[in-house]
């Protein structure tokens, strides 16, 4: 047979034989040409029809084999879908088993096939062919046979088989594909519908243990918005008087306040239950710490504790920066107050307003604004004392004196509670934006929905959407652009439909560029993170032909696809990025590649590395800004080789969005770690202390250091939580922040991005007790970056060295009278004085060898001294530093849940009949009333804010 | 010879054994600096680096040396190597002839390594006539190619296959190649390997036009694509035996036009002079076919000159129309024309001289009866004569109609092509081609990624330099030592 192949040179004969007439001949020709066909196909090819004839040939027995060949001639040719379509037409004689490139093929081609079907929806899916199916479901068993689940994990998801993904998670290790899926493949799917599916199925599965995975469940259920169950399972959980159980009850409590939307938890206390009777009884139940780590009191109350302990903030930068800044410009007034808001952010330290009292006086109309409201930065978390801290500058009996600093304080009380609005502070609120009537109330206004947007933020409330829309309707441009902005932000998320018709409607009806534009921001915080669901609304948008519209689409993709890498999002914002008309829609699509890729950084370089070079200065921007939220605290090289160069560009608000870039990147790192931000400190210090630099440049380098010692120094920029879930409020300030461009006072949002990077360990009272955690890593770099010195009288040095040319010439000529004598004495003198340069220059050789190997042998020195240290409760843990991290073995306390180390961990204490030694807290104004007082009280002297009252008037 | 002399030699001159150390030096030298730009190429999966490297291949394989050959070898030969690249890696050293060496390699041997030193081997084999060695070696060769569809094995790949061929046809077993060259060809074609896939598809025409298995051919250019961004000089080839497959199968107007294009693709120098000769060959005949007569500058190229002679001969005979002469000019270049495989042709063109005929009379009578033509051209019947019109008009020799009823071959008028829009068509296709090959030329350049930032340190220090020059040549009264101890002060 063999040998009759290889002489064969023409399958002609072959193919005449399916002209017969003889069925037995025909089958005979077939078979020969089913074992020629890849070396005959060109010349079968011809007579293709003639087989396809035999194959619809009812009556003929061997149709399958004729399937068979003609699926092998289209797949010679190319025809893939032909030769699929006879693939499944052959049946049983399409050997799946086959390794040749024929059957991968066709079987690739079906599943990417089955895939397009299967993701077009419920009619598409009606239509597959169920010979398809089974090719790819014995596809399936294949995997299952070989143990391949991750491979069947993803194409179930892909083609949407939730009962193949449910088999695979059953059959394999549950527990670590559990965790895959959860962590790695959810977030990609784009589909938000299939995504709850999964998620549903998730929770499915894992109810199914023995001992369920409790966070993991939870986890699931806040995405699926399920609170009844969630409340449901921490009932149970701290019902059961096992203090395992309850302390996992509390670290769940903990994370979801981390991860989840404020509607979700706020719900969750609202299905446990109201039954606050015991509380009297000997202290706090069980549930009502549930309950309050569910209203965030906990979590900020920690956060408070840590941030305000570890204070490192370098006071010489601010006084510095103060002193170069001209204060009586506004523009240098708003960096001055920005920078101070972001060092200090939620630390409670106001010294620094308090000792420059004077400059703080300078403030005037918008700059008052911002100044008041970075208090709410200031004191962000404090909500028990909100009202108390802000006492000074709210107005009074409704009668307002001051509007500007009165509606800063309204945006300030919004800070403090952001994300943790309470009743009271947003009834407040709502209550500001009716009850006035003077000629200001835009101000207050504008101060209040801003106020109302951050408390409120993710609460997903009618009610207060419907105040912000009725302010919005009064259609004044200061309070409307506000009014936009809280709307987003509290409908975060929700796509909420009336809502978003509206606001659709009135960005095509306004006049106003500033609500139009605040509009855009909105709709897109509205579609925060529904992907697919969003799509049509961007189609929409982009067609239009108000630019300000067409930055709503980009807003939007922004929003939508944020963090998920999606590629449709990124090939739609790169082609507008170089595309579109107008410059602003320009830059925000570039910046908005920052906020899709936040999650896989190492991407972006180079994707914007071209961007970055554009003649385009907004593009060049954009990708300054893409980099910086994208890497931000990673410190990547790849990031920073492009913003570098970036620092020197032509264009001044280039260089504000590098300065800001960089220290999105370089936060909190010290110059062990990454040698690069010594020179990005000086850097920004000497474009503060240039005196003809521009304005823009300036305010970009202040703000820029205010990030870099953001919190002092000991927040992050943190646009995923420390699961590595997504934070919508954080993702929202860091959008808003960028907002900055068109409105100074937006820069405070920012505030809501800083995470504090901290090792918080508390124990079943939520107290936290005195322990530590070992890093295996050199302890240099992790260290504060040391403070800058304060420059004493370094000018006049400067002055001194130099030296005219005229003098150097005199000297010069002394000197060489001087030296000529010798060489007129000796000849051989010359020779002489270069060997002594050279001995000179060698003896400096090794000097600098002796030093560096100094410096080496004490490098080693260290190394070995110090490869692990002891990080403690309550103190910085830096994010790359985590890796490092361990808890030694044998210790005391035993965190609950495994795996992660940062934030905040509730830890179990193996040896509860020992006493417990507790780290006290160090908050000034902790709960003591008449304390609070006092605190009041240092806080109050920025009374002088109240001079300008009356030249304002006047 | 005494020692002084001897010394006094060598310093002029080196001895031949060092000689041969030097070349051995150099050439192994030059080998590793091959690999490391198919290394380069494969960590930046850049195929740019790796035509570098083939580059070197004719160079490097006029001074081939086994022993060199075998040492590289063994230093990319490694433990952790894929089976079947070590397998061909020691079958290369046997074919060699040669030992197995200690091993430096810590990493494995990639593919490409691999198939480049199989390359090398391949061609020292071919080279010292051992062409059996050199079939197996080959064998095992393709054996690694079908084992990765890397983007960068591609141009190796496309070498390889060439000299696979090649081998088996100088044993004269070209058939037996087939069947893993349609393997490969489909193997290519899935992949995504455009080169490999261009040099399969000559390979196979090549085959097929070996056997005369013309109709087979020419389904597999029917059936498959020429990928568009080949290398020229494959492009050439495919065009060369597109057009020769037209020609048997009686499309000259087609294959007139490849065989030209072929011409124009490939690379007018000394080494393709065998390529320009055949193409050429069948370009007259085919022109002679189509009743057009070749320039007579054609046949006094240097190149042509002498290959051509008998074409010359054959083209004045056609010329004139004169059938003896045509005939005796056949039969003296018989043996040469079959030769060249163009005999069957040259036989078809004694109707072409009937045509030259025909084209003549059309020219130059606007209508004439079909009885005059048979006379002319002392045709045996008014229906042959019939026929033969016909056919000139169907292949687009003449153009003019045939009044059957009437007996007479009307010719078309000829109208002035500048009236019509054919001119701006031509242009039109002239000006895409044009445009294109600029998009082509555009697409294929190659800036590496951040080069022109060096060329902009460069420029900065330049400019920093030469304000310094300038600094200086202000203040060329000082001399260097009370230079310095300014710039100490300046400091």
């Amino acid at each position: 047979m063999a040998a009759q192949v290889q002489a064969l040179t023409s399958a002609t004969g072959l193919i005449s034989l399916l002209n017969e007439e003889e069925r037995e001949l025909q089958f005979y020709g077939l078979s020969q040409l089913n074992a020629v066909a890849d070396r005959f196909w060109a010349e079968i090819s011809d007579s293709i029809s003639r087989i396809e004839i035999l194959y619809e040939d009812e009556g003929f027995q061997h149709r399958q084999l004729a399937a068979l060949v003609a699926s092998k001639i289209y797949f010679h040719l190319g025809e893939f879908d032909d030769a699929l379509n006879f693939a499944l037409g052959a049946g049983e004689l399409f050997d799946l088993a086959d390794t040749s490139s024929y059957v991968q093929t066709v079987v690739n081609h079906a599943i990417d096939k089955y895939i397009e079907l299967r993701s077009k929806g419920e009619e598409a899916e009606a239509a597959i062919d169920p010979r398809l199916e089974t090719i790819v479901e014995r596809m399936f068993e294949r995997c299952f046979e070989t143990k391949d689940y991750a491979q069947v994990i993803g194409i179930s998801l892909e083609t949407r088989r939730l009962d193949l993904l449910e088999r695979a998670l059953v059959s394999g290790d549950t527990r670590s594909l559990l965790a895959y899926v959860q962590n790695d493949c959810v977030d990609l799917i784009s589909s938000i519908r299939l995504q709850g599916q999964v998620q549903e199925l998730l929770f499915k599965v894992h109810m199914q243990f023995e001992s369920p995975d409790y966070e993991s469940i939870c986890l699931c259920l806040s995405k699926l918005n399920n609170p009844k169950k969630t409340a449901e399972i921490l009932a149970m959980l701290v019902g059961g008087q096992n203090d395992d159980k309850v302390l996992s009850a509390y670290q769940i409590a903990f994370d979801l306040d981390a991860n989840a939307t404020q509607e979700f938890t706020k719900a969750v206390v609202a299905e446990l239950g109201t039954d606050d009777n015991a509380e009297s009884a000997g202290g706090p139940t069980p549930m009502d710490r549930i309950k309050s780590i569910l209203r965030g009191d906990e979590t900020l109350k920690l956060h408070l504790e840590f941030l305000f302990r570890n204070n490192k903030t370098d006071m010489n930068i601010l006084n510095r920066t103060c002193k170069l800044l001209d204060s009586r410009m506004s523009l240098a007034h708003n960096a001055m107050t920005i920078t101070n808001a972001f060092m200090h952010a939620g630390t409670t330290v106001d010294n620094f307003l308090r000792d420059n009292l004077e400059w703080l006086s300078r403030a005037s109309s918008w700059s008052k604004f911002s100044a008041t409201a970075a208090l709410g930065v200031i004191h962000r978390g404090q909500i028990k004392h909100g009202f108390a801290l802000l006492q000074p500058y709210l107005p009074e009996d409704n009668t307002s004196v001051s509007p500007f600093s009165e509606g800063g304080a309204f945006f300030a009380l919004g800070l403090i509670h952001a994300c943790h609005g309470s009743e009271k502070v947003i009834n407040y609120l709502k209550d500001v934006l009716v009850s006035y009537q003077n000629d200001d109330v835009e101000i207050l206004q504008h101060g209040a929905c801003l106020g109302l947007g951050a408390a409120g933020m993710g609460s997903g409330s009618e009610d207060t959407a419907h105040a912000l829309m009725n302010v919005l309707y009064t259609d004044s441009a200061v309070s409307g652009e506000a009014a936009a902005l809280g709307l987003g932000l509290v409908m975060m998320g929700s796509s909420h439909e009336a809502t978003l018709k509206d606001m659709l409607l009135y960005a095509k009806e306004t006049l106003h560029e500033k609500i139009i534009r605040s509009l855009a921001v909105g709709i897109g915080l509205l579609m925060f993170g529904r992907k697919q669901e969003a799509d049509p609304l961007v189609e929409s948008l982009l067609n239009e032909e108000d630019p300000l519209l067409r930055l709503g689409a980009v807003h939007t993709i922004t929003m939508a696809y944020c963090g998920t890498g999606d590629n449709g999002a990124i090939r739609k914002l790169l082609h507008l990025a170089v595309s579109d008309v107008k410059d602003d829609v320009r830059r925000a699509a570039v910046t908005g590649l920052g906020f899709i890729l936040l999650r896989s950084p190492e991407q972006v370089p180079r994707m914007v590395e071209l961007l970055s070079e554009s003649f385009n200065p907004h593009v060049r921007v954009g990708a300054a800004l893409a980099l910086g939220i994208a890497c931000s605290g990673t410190g990547s090289k790849a990031a920073i080789a492009i913003l570098e160069p970036m620092l020197k560009d032509s264009v001044d608000f280039v260089v504000e969005g590098a300065s800001v870039a960089l220290a999105f990147i370089l936060i909190q790192q010290n110059e062990t770690y990454e040698p690069k931000v010594g020179e990005v400190r000086k850097r920004f210090a000497t474009i503060i202390e240039t005196k003809n630099a521009e304005g823009v440049t300036k305010f970009g380098a202040a703000i820029s250091q205010g990030i870099l010692n953001a919190g002092g120094r000991n927040v992050t920029i943190g646009l995923t939580t420390n699961d590595g879930q997504l934070n919508a409020p954080a993702c929202a300030g860091m959008l808003l922040f960028t907002q900055f461009w068109y409105w100074f006072p937006l820069a405070h949002f920012l505030a809501l991005s800083f995470r504090p990077t901290a090792l918080i360990a508390v124990n079943k009272d939520l107290n936290t007790p005195n322990l530590e955690a070992v890093c295996t890593s050199r302890k240099a770099l992790y260290t504060y970056p040391p403070n800058i010195e304060q420059p004493v009288a370094q000018a006049p040095v400067k002055i001194a060295t130099a030296v005219l040319s005229t003098t150097a010439k005199t000297r010069r000529t002394t000197k060489k009278t001087a030296s000529d004598e010798p060489s007129s004495a000796k000849k051989s003198d010359d020779s002489e004085s270069p060997t002594k340069d050279k001995v000179d220059e060698d003896s400096m050789d090794v000097d600098d060898s002796n030093t560096s190997a100094d410096q080496k042998t004490q490098k080693k020195g260290r190394k070995t001294a110090s490869d692990t240290f002891t990080v403690s409760n309550i103190t910085r843990l830096l994010p790359f530093q985590e890796k490092h991290m361990k808890w030694p073995a044998g210790a005391r306390y035993v965190p609950v849940k495994q795996g992660r180390i940062s934030g905040v961990l509730v830890v179990k204490d193996t040896a509860p009949e020992e006493p417990e030694d507790l780290i006290e807290s160090a908050l000034p104004d902790d709960p003591i009333e008449d304390e609070d007082d006092s605190a009041d009280a240092e806080i109050q002297p920025p009374g002088p804010f109240e001079y300008p009252f009356d030249s304002e008037h006047a | 010879m005494s020692k002084s002399n001897e010394a006094a030699s060598m310093d002029v001159e080196l001895s031949p054994e060092q000689k041969q150390a030097e070349a051995h030096r150099i050439l192994l030298e030059d080998l590793g600096r091959s690999l490391k730009f198919l290394q380069r190429g494969i960590a930046a999966a850049e195929t740019h680096y790796i035509y570098r490297a083939l580059r070197a291949v004719p160079s490097l394989r006029k001074r081939l040396l086994p022993e060199v050959l075998a040492e590289t070898i063994s230093a990319c030969t490694s433990e952790t190597d894929a089976p079947n690249v070590r397998d061909c890696l020691k079958g290369m050293l046997v074919l060699l002839k040669q030992d197995q060496r200690e091993s430096q390699s810590t990493g494995a041997c990639e593919p490409e390594l691999c198939l480049f030193l199989g390359l090398l081997s391949l061609l020292s084999l071919l080279d010292s006539g051992d062409r059996a060695s050199g079939a197996k070696l080959a064998e095992s060769l393709i054996r690694v190619t079908s084992g990765s569809q890397r983007r960068t094995l591609d141009p190796i790949a496309s070498r390889v296959f060439f000299y696979y061929s090649r081998i088996f046809e100088m044993d004269g077993r070209l058939h037996d190649v087939r069947p893993a060259l349609l393997n490969a060809l489909q193997a290519a074609t899935l992949a995504g390997m455009k080169e490999t896939k261009a040099m399969l598809l000559t390979l196979l025409l090549r085959n097929y036009m070996h056997y005369k298995h013309y109709d087979q051919a020419e389904r597999l250019t029917a059936k498959s694509s020429f990928p568009s961004d080949a290398p020229n000089n494959l492009l050439a080839r495919y065009l060369y035996y597109l057009g020769h497959i037209e020609a048997i199968q009686l499309n000259y107007s087609q294959a007139q036009l490849h065989l030209l294009e072929a011409t124009r693709k490939a690379p007018s120098n000394a080494e393709t002079a065998g390529f320009q000769q055949t193409v050429h060959k069948i370009y007259v005949i085919v022109e002679l076919l189509m009743g057009n007569i070749p320039e007579r500058s054609l046949f006094r190229q240097p190149v042509l000159r002498k290959p051509l002679q008998p074409y010359l001969e054959l083209t004045q005979a056609v010329r004139v129309g004169d059938l003896n002469k045509f005939q005796d000019v056949v039969a003296k270049y018989e043996e040469k024309f079959l030769k060249d495989d163009v005999l069957i042709l040259i036989q078809r063109l004694r109707h072409n001289v009937i045509k030259a005929g025909i084209r003549s009379i059309s020219i130059a009578y606007s209508r004439i009866s079909l009885r005059d033509i048979c006379l002319k051209l002392h045709l045996d019947s008014e229906e042959d004569a019939e026929y033969i019109v016909a056919k000139a008009i169907r292949d687009g020799v003449v153009d003019a109609t045939i009044d059957h009823e009437k007996g007479f071959v009307q010719s078309a008028e000829i109208h002035n092509v500048y009236s019509t829009n054919d001119p701006q068509y031509a242009f039109d296709k002239r000006i895409a081609f044009c445009l294109s090959l600029y998009n082509d030329s555009v697409k294929s350049m190659r800036y590496p990624g951040s080069d022109h930032r060096k060329e902009l340190a460069y420029a900065m220090e330049a400019i920093k330099r030469e304000r310094e020059l300038a600094h200086e040549l202000e203040n060329d009264d000082y001399d260097g030592d009370s230079d310095e101890d300014a710039m100490d002060e300046d400091l």
